[in-house]
């Protein structure tokens, strides 16, 4: 008697456990655990790291003394997650097999857990190549289990990126076709869209790698794709993208003819009536905020102790295009110096900007523009009548001369190891919150990301068409540089494409893989720390203040490399896929490791 | 007789177990804020380290370097929170039981055992009433100042001359400016003297014993209030009352109960950061010296004095900043009822219930940050911050303790037999949340449903432990003794087939100072006492690392993770992984020898114990059974490593008068080192690998790092020096830079060269000890404790070591010692030796700052902890007053440190050397008791 009361005494209820059945049997408990899967699975550069943007050539790090980063880890942006692959699959046996729910309503939750699983994939994918695909299997493990049983070999990037585009299929049919509110949750459109991409990225691998020198393939096709599949992967990717284009309930959203920048800055940052966005990662004050807006808000701007923790570098905006150039679709330089090497002079700290592709002003904050309605003054230091040249004045952050007028701005940029200082001349914009307090520690922002949007289903059909040469490239690119306000391109080249490419989705997670499945990552981040492209650059503004001077009030622009990035960007062929880590390799004999590892 | 927890004594001279006793003669002459500060230096056996010394902070302690103890108060199981926050001039006595003694407690005894009993009257003693204060003045024991605008910079300028800067910061005409310290906007700052502050820590107790021939009585109260070195800051008060009372009921039946209560609370500005004393420590080096904290030296308008507007300490006050307060209010109750069935057969009872409540809040303030224009002559607010934060804790404590017990004690002839059944039932509950808001306005008060974004439920998070206890002792006429005892524990933790343990032990002495042939020897006049001793035993330990309550089951968690979607934020739900179903307690097998020896009419004592413990069943997985990480999922840790800690502790003490002078000496010391042990199939792909990375039977957290070997002296010792010291062909060094030993001699500094250079960081060191002093003359007495430590290494980092560390300051010692110019405007004028690398911006990845002995220091150190002096006014003076006694004393604490390590407290664990202060403190008191 005492026994048993001595073991009941030792049985207490957990607090946070539930059984199979309690979460099976109650529409709430599932939907709480899609509520889970939606929040692992966000990869690659996206707004809760900061830092993410600053690996590559889009922004740099300006929170404390230099970052000595150049080459790219064999690990960075790594999928790797069969436990999300399995739990997944643990959803799917449960749902099937529960009563609660007619078969109706099911399959609509089947297509969001499949698609999940295939996202996962396709992001494994895209850095490892192809990974062994599990299936609908569950694994389980005791004493008795014959460990042979469990290892799978990888499949080919082939296969992988078959086995989504298939999923993406068959849950296309699954899934509502309606759109989600802030496009949190994945409809038909969304799995399109994924099918489209998944086909771009197969078909850029087919075609462009085997134009290398050396091919980086393995012997089993892990690695590298046939360069006769190119054309299929195409045809998907077009198909996919003129579905969606034609058929769903986005446009490309085009409301403010007079505000283009504004426009853009709507298009991908603000969630209220946007017609754009078809998938993103969602944020909710109260409940789930991001803290990018308190991170990255100008200094002169902030609510609370936190700001300037990365900035856009010189060499992303010098690829918005000049608004009226002669040469549509590529980048143009800021200049900063006359033909006799003087300082060239700007009437105003915006004007070298304000005159480029309005997508800039919409994706970047520059000297003296406005947000919130407040400008943002960056004013590195005076630049001051010295006899018959000007010298430099520097100062503390919003420090003034005996005058009164400004030297150097609160919020930079300046050059030192401090943390809270602007140290590249610019801010983002795109992602930056508006709203009141958003910016603060105790409430940080609800700002989205989003992941697939309107443009891309352009883009990727501008560039499946130019590749399968059916004469339909500019249209499409052409739809999406006349919403952004640029002139339209008579001819498509594929250098358009990766410029349009770049300033479209700035920030947006598209940029490095671009660059990876064009085979372009090497050539242009090649550890030159001489190269304008490879190493970062800054643009740092100053103001004429020398009273009688023709040029007083007017400002100079001075460029230089980053001291906050000594090192320009080094991409190897190494870095074109993931190193398989060796834990994995010893796990599963069957594992083929992935070239230059 | 020593107390050794809940119904369970034994006299000292019978006792075969590893346990030191301390009275409260011993502790009172602490002014510590907690109970565990009291014990330092007084106990062999006991590791301690205070690293921090905030208001109302405590020590730590470890026995024998162990790991955290159980701690026993009165018979019931308490956490360290309870100990520390006792009156601990209530405390009759300390028992540490150190080793497998302790298995009596079973499931949470691995790491020894500190049993307290409070005091509780006498029987037959006269009613005797005590009134205690003292006041005193508190200062940091050791904080390291930062450099004065001068040393500042002239480290700056000279940093900007040898990088070659053309527009410098400071120009020379500003420099000069600054150096006279005279014109308007030229004048240097005190920040420390602007942030610390000498405070007040008082005490006052009064308390009411005695006893008749059927009870006896305790009742205290008294009330601890310490505030903050740093000024306007809050700090800590606590009020505690105790209250024991036992009575005969019949010849044969007697009850006792005891209520132990306390508030406590700690309060202070509510400002940014979790810890809110992190600022005005932060402040004091994230300022410059030439940073003023008003705009205009207005009083009224703190402004921006760094690029973190929180550091300025202008502003961290309750006015602007905000008010945290947190408090703590805490009951124990018990009861106990013993009754003699018949001669030496009792059964006895106590029943325990303690209740705590915690409620934390916690708001901070919006504030504005001020300019000045001198043109207009206003105020312009450069800086707003718009994050007002209101949060409060809410958190309950409920726990419930039984314990029933028969016992048998009995004589028969030179056998004395004694025997303890019991079992012994805890069940804790400790629910608690946290909710959070975004007030409208600083002055709300009041949390508003309207504002409120967050309400975090933790739930009950119930523990349930149950254990049957079981001890006898034997002894033949108090010469060979024996005990015995068991413990069979159950912990909720595990799975029902894994959840009970037996903890068997056994220990025996022999008093060889009892045998005839010995008290008839030469020997035998020299020794009064001497007894050998020894014990082994298996002790439990449910703590399992990497192991939650309830791993054991599969299905989902809830409250994991979630998202934003359909607009809302929705909680998710998770599968748990596979069971864990493998894992069970750890085991921990202790071994004591040692011996008790008395000599020379009892006037020199001393003990000697040599411990082991091992512990297996440490959690770690096996790597050899290779599950391809495909399935999802690894495989549960199992109980398959194991771990050692070893050493000895002594003490020795010696007593006499001498005429009118009574005295003691007294000395301990406890040296507890760890081992990793065996390690399941530890595998390496070379020797190097085995050197550099095995822990197999090793000494635990061996701090590797390079050996520094000087400095370069010159630029030619530099251009012909052999070995590439810095990984650059030795392009960045300068004279005054740091040599690395090349031990592989491979030409190259690098991670082949790092050697073993340092003890384990941030924990209690491996050797500590003690020195009590006493001596009374006619109504004098003079008391005072040496304390230290050694084998123990701090990384000297952060401020401490980088350059301009942040932007901000770096201390005094550090910046007046460098190697540095005859003429900073010169880069090329003589350079004049120092005992620090010369500073630059921006360098501190250099290979001056690699981890190497230059900075990882093996710090030792003693200290005068506690010092006494008082005064006890004769009876006939006394008599005229109506009194019994009357004291008045001084008192001081941390009046000395000796110590190697450079301008920080010993005891710190922070590399940037910030951690607040350990406090040094004098104060005055009186006793009066009538």
């Amino acid at each position: 008697m005492l026994g048993t009361s001595c073991s009941n005494f030792l049985d207490q209820e957990p607090d946070r456990i539930m059984s199979d059945d309690q979460v099976f049997g109650d529409a709430v408990m599932i939907k709480s655990v899609l509520a889970n899967f939606y929040g692992r699975v966000t990869w690659g550069q996206h707004i809760n790291d900061n830092y993410s943007f600053t690996y590559i050539d889009d922004a740099a790090k300006m929170d404390g003394g230099p970052d000595t980063r150049s080459g790219f880890d064999d690990n960075l942006w790594r999928v790797y997650d069969y436990t999300f692959i399995r739990n997944v699959n643990q959803f799917l046996k449960g749902l099937r097999a529960t009563n609660v729910l007619a078969e109706s309503a099911k399959a609509p939750l089947e297509g969001e857990a499949r698609f999940l699983r295939a996202w996962c994939y396709f992001n494994m994918c895209r850095g490892l190549g192809g990974m062994p695909i599990v299936g609908d299997e569950v694994f389980e493990y005791n004493t008795n289990t014959n460990v042979e049983n469990l290892q799978l070999p990888r499949s080919t990037e082939a296969e992988m990126y078959d086995y989504i585009i298939k999923e993406c299929q068959e849950v296309a049919a699954m899934l509502p076709t309606a759109k989600q509110t802030n496009g949190a949750r994945a409809n038909k459109w969304v799995a399109k869209m994924l099918e489209a991409r998944a086909a771009l990225y197969a078909a850029s691998i087919a075609n462009y790698n085997n134009q290398m020198t050396s091919p980086i393939r393995t012997a089993g096709g892990e690695v590298g794709i046939p360069a006769d599949k190119a054309k299929g992967y195409y045809a998907i990717a077009l198909a996919a993208a003129k579905e969606v284009i034609e058929n769903s309930p986005y446009v490309l959203q085009d409301r403010r003819p007079d505000n283009k920048g504004l426009n853009f800055y709507e298009c991908t940052s603000v969630k209220d009536n946007n017609t754009e966005v078809i998938w993103a990662r969602d944020y909710k004050y109260p409940g789930q905020t991001v803290g990018f807006t308190k991170f990255n808000i100008p200094k002169s701007h902030a609510e609370d102790i936190d700001n300037s923790y990365a900035g856009p570098i010189l060499n992303l905006v010098e690829a918005f295009e000049e608004i009226d150039t002669d040469t549509p679709g590529a980048d143009s330089k800021i200049v900063t110096t006359e033909a006799d090497g003087s300082y060239k002079f700007y009437d105003s700290a915006d004007a070298p900007f304000k005159t480029r592709d309005p997508r800039l002003w919409g994706s970047i904050i520059y000297p003296g523009a406005m947000f919130k309605s407040i400008p943002v003054v960056l004013q590195a230091g005076q630049l001051v009548k010295n006899g018959t040249g000007y010298q430099i004045v520097n100062g503390d952050l919003d420090s003034k001369d005996a005058s009164g007028n400004l030297i150097t701005s609160v919020n930079g940029p300046k050059e030192s190891n401090e943390q809270y200082v602007n140290k590249t001349g610019f801010y983002f914009r795109k992602f930056l919150d508006e709203t009141p307090l958003a910016s603060t520690r105790g409430r940080n922002s609800d700002m989205w990301m989003p992941r697939f949007r309107m443009a891309e289903a352009y883009m990727i059909a501008a560039e499946a068409s130019f590749e399968l040469k059916n004469g339909k490239a500019a249209d499409y690119i052409n739809a999406v540089r006349e919403r952004a306000g640029v002139k339209k391109l008579a001819n498509v080249t594929f250098e358009n494409i990766v410029h349009e490419n770049r300033v479209e989705f700035a920030f947006e997670d598209h940029r490095y893989w671009d660059m990876k499945r064009w085979r372009l990552a090497h050539q242009v981040w090649n550890g030159n720390n001489t190269d304008p492209q490879a190493r970062h650059r800054r643009l740092w503004p100053y103001k004429v203040v020398s009273a009688g001077d023709p040029n007083n009030g007017k400002w100079v622009f001075i460029e230089d490399f980053l001291f906050m990035s000594p090192n320009a960007r080094y991409f190897q062929m190494q870095n074109y896929y993931n190193f398989l880590d060796l834990g994995w390799v010893n796990n599963n004999p069957k594992l083929v490791k992935n070239p230059y590892q | 007789m020593v107390v050794v927890g809940f119904g369970l004594e034994q006299k000292k001279g019978t006792m075969t177990g590893a346990v030191t006793s301390v009275g409260s003669d011993e502790i009172d002459r602490s002014v510590a804020s907690t109970a565990s500060g009291a014990l330092v230096g007084k106990i062999a056996g006991l590791n301690t380290r205070q690293a921090d010394g905030r208001p109302g902070a405590s020590t730590s302690i470890q026995i024998r370097n162990m790991g955290a103890p159980l701690y026993v108060i009165d018979g019931v199981q308490s956490d360290e929170g309870q100990f520390n926050n006792i009156d601990f001039n209530d405390i009759e006595t300390i028992s540490v039981l150190k080793d497998a003694s302790a298995s009596i407690y079973g499931v949470r005894a691995a790491n020894g055992v500190v049993v307290v009993t409070t005091k509780k009257g006498r029987r037959n003693t006269k009613n005797t009433v005590t009134l205690n204060a003292y006041y005193g003045w508190q200062n940091p024991s050791t904080f390291p100042k930062p450099a004065n605008a001068a040393t500042y910079l002239t480290n700056y300028v000279q940093s900007e001359t040898l990088q070659g800067k053309k527009d410098y910061t400071y120009s020379k005409e500003d420099y000069a400016k600054w150096l006279a310290g005279k014109e308007k906007g030229y004048v240097p700052f005190d920040w420390y003297d602007f942030i610390w502050e000498t405070s007040p820590q008082y005490y006052i107790n009064a308390n009411v014993t005695g006893g008749s021939d059927k009870s006896n009585y305790y009742v205290s109260i008294g009330h601890l209030n310490q505030d903050a070195m740093i000024v306007n800051y809050g700090g800590f008060k606590r009020t505690n009352v105790q209250m024991n009372i036992d009575t005969q009921i019949t010849d044969r039946f007697r009850i006792g109960a005891t209520m132990n209560g306390r508030i406590e609370k700690r309060k202070n500005p509510g400002v940014p950061e979790a810890d809110d004393y992190w600022m005005p420590r932060f402040g004091t080096y994230r300022n410059l010296p030439t940073r003023r904290p008003y705009a205009n030296d207005n009083p009224n308008y703190p402004t921006l004095t760094s690029s973190n507007a929180a550091t300025n300490f202008a502003w961290l006050n309750y006015e602007l900043s905000g008010l945290m307060e947190d408090t703590w209010r805490v009951m124990q109750l018990q009861g106990t009822a013993e009754y003699d069935i018949f001669s030496g057969l009792k059964i006895r009872g106590l029943f325990g219930y303690y209740f705590a409540n915690r409620l934390h809040n916690n708001q901070e303030y919006t504030y504005k940050l001020y300019g000045y224009d001198e043109a207009t002559d206003t105020y312009p607010v450069i800086f707003e911050n718009n994050n007002p934060w209101k949060e409060r804790t809410t958190s309950w404590v409920e726990e419930l303790t039984s314990n029933i017990q028969l016992s048998y004690k009995k004589q028969f002839g030179a056998h004395n037999v004694a025997a303890i059944a019991g079992l012994e039932a805890i069940k804790r509950d400790n629910p608690s949340n946290w909710i959070h808001s975004i007030p409208t306005a600083n002055a709300l008060a009041l949390f508003d449903y309207e504002t409120m974004d967050t309400y975090d439920d933790y739930g009950k998070a119930t523990q349930a432990r149950l254990g049957w206890l079981f001890r006898a002792n034997y002894d033949y006429d108090s010469k060979y003794l024996l005990e015995l005892s068991a413990r069979y524990d159950g912990s909720w933790k595990f799975a029902p087939n894994h959840r009970w343990g037996f903890f068997p032990s056994a220990s025996a002495g022999w008093r060889i100072s009892q045998e005839d042939f010995f008290r008839e020897s030469s020997l035998g006049n020299i020794f009064n006492n001497l007894k050998i001793r020894a014990s082994y035993g298996l002790v439990g330990d449910d703590n399992v690392s990497g192991y939650s309550a309830f791993d054991y089951m599969s299905g989902f968690n809830y409250k994991n993770g979630g998202s934003v979607i359909d607009g809302k934020y929705t909680i998710g739900t998770v599968p748990r992984g596979l069971p864990v179903t493998t894992l069970s307690w750890i085991k921990a097998k202790i071994f004591d020898a040692g011996f008790d020896a008395a000599f020379l009419d009892n006037r020199l004592t001393g003990q000697f114990d040599f411990f082991r413990r091992i512990r297996t069943g440490l959690p770690a997985s096996r790597y050899d059974v290779l599950i391809p990480s495909e399935v999802g999922f690894s495989l549960p840790n199992e109980n398959l490593n194991s771990d050692v800690h070893m050493g000895y502790d002594l003490a020795a003490r010696w007593n006499d008068t001498a005429g009118d002078f009574t005295y003691s000496v007294g000395g301990n010391l406890t040296y507890a080192r760890f081992y990793d042990w065996e390690q399941y199939k530890p595998r390496f792909s070379n020797s190097w690998d085995v050197y550099r990375n095995s822990i197999n039977h090793r000494y635990g957290y061996v701090n590797w790092g390079y050996e520094a070997i000087g400095q370069f002296k010159s630029w030619e010792e530099i251009a012909t020096y052999p070995i590439d010291n810095d990984q650059q062909g030795n392009k960045t060094l300068r004279p005054g830079d740091i040599k690395y030993k090349d031990v592989n001699g491979d030409g190259i500094i690098n991670g082949m060269d790092y050697r073993p250079i340092g003890y384990r960081e941030g924990s209690t060191p491996i050797l500590n000890y003690g020195m009590n002093f006493m001596v009374s003359w006619k109504g004098f007495d003079l008391a005072f404790d040496i304390t230290g430590g050694g084998l123990g290494s701090w990384y000297q980092q952060w401020e401490q070591r980088n350059p301009f560390h942040d932007g901000g300051n770096n201390p005094q010692y550090y910046m007046e010692d460098t190697w540095h110019l005859a003429d900073i405007w010169d880069a090329n004028s003589e350079l004049i030796p120092g005992k620090y690398p010369t500073l630059l911006i921006g360098n501190s990845s250099h290979s001056n700052y690699w981890n190497s002995t230059f900075w990882k220091k093996n710090i030792h150190y003693a200290k005068l902890r506690n010092l006494e002096l008082g005064y006890n006014f004769p009876n006939k003076v006394l008599e005229k007053c109506k009194m019994t006694g009357l004291r008045l004393y001084v008192m001081g604490t941390n009046l000395l440190t000796f110590t190697n390590a450079p301008g920080i407290d010993p005891e710190t664990s922070e590399g940037n050397g910030l951690a607040y202060p350990t406090t040094r403190i004098i104060n005055i008191g009186a006793t009066v008791k009538f």
